[in-house]
């Protein structure tokens, strides 16, 4: 059960890339990929991030462990603002935070051995010696339930689901306390998904680690987090507890977002609020909320000023001038 | 209503190496009725892609080969059809939609000229008609604009929208059956439940038959009215989406949807899993193909394949647990 300590704390937090256009001597494009979010992440949780393709959620992610710089705002990880520290620094930190990643093909070098991958971190990150390193590898692989004699095989030699438990024995070798699940699942077949979320839940348990939960499918967030967070280009929509936002979710967005999941229960079929239209570009906000042009309940002032992310019942924040 | 494609035995192979043939598709017999909508699903590799590649004949030769059965297309077996009478069924009775549009949309050409041209061909009218045909049909697809949208090129477009016009352009020529394979996968949910709104509500006014493939129960369960689950190039289960997904009969059936946590599933509830992996289909076991990783697996799985069986209630199943019911290959 998650604690009510935060474990880390993002404080308008922001970042833009900047793009060339793709026409030949092009202006310079701002990406406003992240724009000032703020939430909190508790000690033990897992919160889950959803959204559309484009909206922000891998670039969060990669900003709370400080694989990507901050455009502004602060992340205060265990009472520190990591938002500003200098490369040497994250390296005092990086053990603490890790990531797994979507794709398990191009995400581990195929040159090396699957307990090479597993303990190139120990390598990098701590003094062990060879011998330290390969018991710890060994003590990985059996966490992971990967069978001892794929120690020495390559990744070309494993299937999705068990190059993924590679990904997942690598980001716990530095025995981390926050792990940012960038779509850990959706790559693999339905068949081996279940299998790799059982483990991600199993290990949460036995380490007491921290999640932040990215993905797509949206029965898969709701069955894996504690809280939900709503992303739409760049804004957090709407946060709740994972059982409250799927059955009272309040933001527009958030409402045909859930509507729209397909799901297997042929017994309680849906409602389904269909969207006009498509995303705008994050080179080109909507002034206002960023989700007006598509909102049924759209209104003059909608445009006008960005609603902030409101506490509006204990637990259940949304941004939306409908429950100002 | 008749049946409008009747697969009966289908089996289509590729040569992977100079000695090895696997059998992508392997013995399929199944049939969609007029105006039904029949879905494919299966994982990675069963062999959905490939079983509507046969229909349309666009399987490559070389590697693959139809190497037997009948594909009945109004009562007339496709396979004897020759190569200029398929190019006419192809786009015209029978059209396709594909994963992704940009392989199917030509990039130099703007998107009314490529729509007017094909509807010209197989609906027969002139360039003035079938320009108008288009830009009803594009309004249908609540494009925006589809006057000036006729004169802007493929890559202008997100991918929903892309995924618009190769709709329109299958339905725009009134097809009796449209094979779609995958046409959401790599959309967003919403977008994607935009894109399946409208194949519903064409396909209602239109009568139009629908052959839906996808490896997302979920999707199935809002459009299809049948379902075909496949395994490793065989049917392992038919049958109306609604009893199949109430009472999955055969293990990988029920282990598929047991993985799949559903809204209603509560948190920390350990999923069901299905042991091991998909296996290679030049490495299949002898007897059942699933035998490998099924949790209520015999003897005999190991040593001979079930028949597919035919209950009384217009469902299939391929196991040695169901036993009643008429075997039927
Ligand atoms: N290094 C970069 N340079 C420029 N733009 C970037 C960069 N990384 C991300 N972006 C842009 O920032 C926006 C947010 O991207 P991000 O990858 O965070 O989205 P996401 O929500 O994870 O999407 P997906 O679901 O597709 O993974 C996108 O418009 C993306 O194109
Ligand atoms: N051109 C080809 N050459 C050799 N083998 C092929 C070819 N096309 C398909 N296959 C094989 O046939 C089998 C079935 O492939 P198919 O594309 O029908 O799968 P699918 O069910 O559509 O999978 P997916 O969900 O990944 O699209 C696979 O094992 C595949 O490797
Ligand atoms: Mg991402
Ligand atoms: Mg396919």
């Amino acid at each position: 059960m998650a604690e009510q300590i935060p474990l880390i704390e993002a404080r308008h937090l922001s970042k833009h890339f900047i793009s060339k256009s793709h026409r030949l001597g092009g202006d310079k494009l701002i990406v406003k990929a992240v724009n000032d979010v703020s939430f909190d992440i508790m000690k033990n949780e897992t919160l889950g991030l959803v959204g559309e393709s484009g909206c922000g959620k891998s670039t969060t992610g990669r900003l709370l462990i400080r694989l990507l710089e901050p455009t502004s705002g602060s992340i205060i990880y265990d009472g520190r603002d990591i938002a500003q520290y200098s490369n040497r620094e994250i390296r005092g930190v990086r053990k603490e935070l890790q990531i797994i990643f979507q794709d398990p093909f191009s995400s581990l070098n195929p040159r090396m051995t699957c307990l090479d991958i597993i303990t190139e971190p120990l390598l990098i990150h701590t003094k062990m010696s060879r011998t330290e390193r390969t018991e710890a590898g060994y003590e990985l692989l059996n966490y992971v339930g990967l069978p001892k004699q794929y120690a020495l095989r390559f990744p070309h030699e494993f299937s999705g689901g068990q190059r993924q438990r590679i990904g997942i024995a690598r980001a716990l070798a530095l025995k981390p306390k926050f792990i940012v699940c960038d779509e850990p699942v959706s790559a693999l077949d339905v068949s081996v998904q279940s299998q790799v979320l059982n483990l991600i839940v199993k290990l949460q348990e036995e380490f007491n680690l921290t999640y932040l939960f990215i993905a797509h499918g949206l029965n898969v967030v709701k069955y894996i987090s504690d809280r939900v967070g709503v992303m739409y280009l760049g804004s957090i929509m709407e946060m709740a507890g994972s059982e409250e936002i799927y059955e009272k979710p309040l933001h527009p967005y958030t409402q045909s977002l859930i509507s729209a999941i397909p799901d297997t229960d042929v017994e309680n079929k849906r409602q389904r609020v269909i969207l006009e239209g498509d995303v705008p570009s994050p080179t080109n906000l909507p002034s206002g909320c960023p989700f007006h042009t598509r909102c049924r309940f759209c209104k003059k002032e909608c445009s006008e000023a960005k609603p902030e992310l409101k506490e509006v019942s204990p637990g259940h924040q949304v941004a939306c001038l409908l429950y100002e | 209503m008749g049946k409008l494609l009747e697969v009966k035995n289908l089996t289509t192979q590729f040569k992977v190496d100079k000695t090895k043939i696997i059998k992508a598709v392997d013995n399929s017999s199944f049939y969609i009725d007029e105006g039904e909508t029949l879905a494919i699903v299966g994982e990675s590799g069963s062999g959905k892609s490939v079983t509507a590649l046969s229909v349309m004949q666009l399987v490559p030769d070389p590697p693959g080969k139809i190497a037997g059965g009948e594909i009945l297309f109004q009562g007339k077996d496709l396979l004897k059809y020759s190569k200029e009478e398929m190019r006419a069924v192809r786009g015209g009775d029978i059209s396709m939609i594909f994963q992704e549009p940009m392989t199917s949309l030509n990039p130099v050409f703007t998107i009314g000229r490529q729509l007017t041209e094909s509807i010209m061909l197989h609906l027969k009218l002139n360039k003035r008609d079938a320009e108008d045909r288009a830009v009803e049909f594009l309004r249908k697809l609540q494009i925006p604009d589809p006057v000036r949208r006729m004169k802007t090129y493929p890559h202008q477009h997100s991918g929903g929208m892309r995924q618009r016009v190769m709709i329109c352009m299958a339905l725009s020529c009134n097809p009796k059956l449209l094979i779609a394979d995958e046409p959401t996968t790599a959309l967003d949910v919403t977008i994607q439940a935009q894109i399946l709104n409208l194949i519903v509500k064409l396909r209602d006014e239109e009568k139009t038959a629908v052959m839906f493939i996808t490896h997302d129960l979920g999707v199935v369960a809002d459009v299809a009215h049948r379902a075909i689950v496949m395994y490793a190039g065989s049917i392992m289960e038919m049958g109306p989406v609604r009893e199949m997904f109430r009472n999955p009969l055969h293990p990988y059936t029920q282990g598929l949807l047991g993985a799949i946590p559903r809204l209603s599933t509560p948190r920390g509830q350990k999923l069901y899993t299905i042991p091991g992996i998909v296996p290679d289909l030049s490495q299949l076991p002898k007897g059942c193909p699933f035998c490998t990783r099924c949790d209520q697996c015999m003897d005999v799985c190991h040593q001979k394949k079930p028949p597919l069986r035919r209950l009384e209630d217009g469902r299939e199943v391929r196991c040695f647990k169901i036993e009643r019911g008429e075997e039927i290959g």
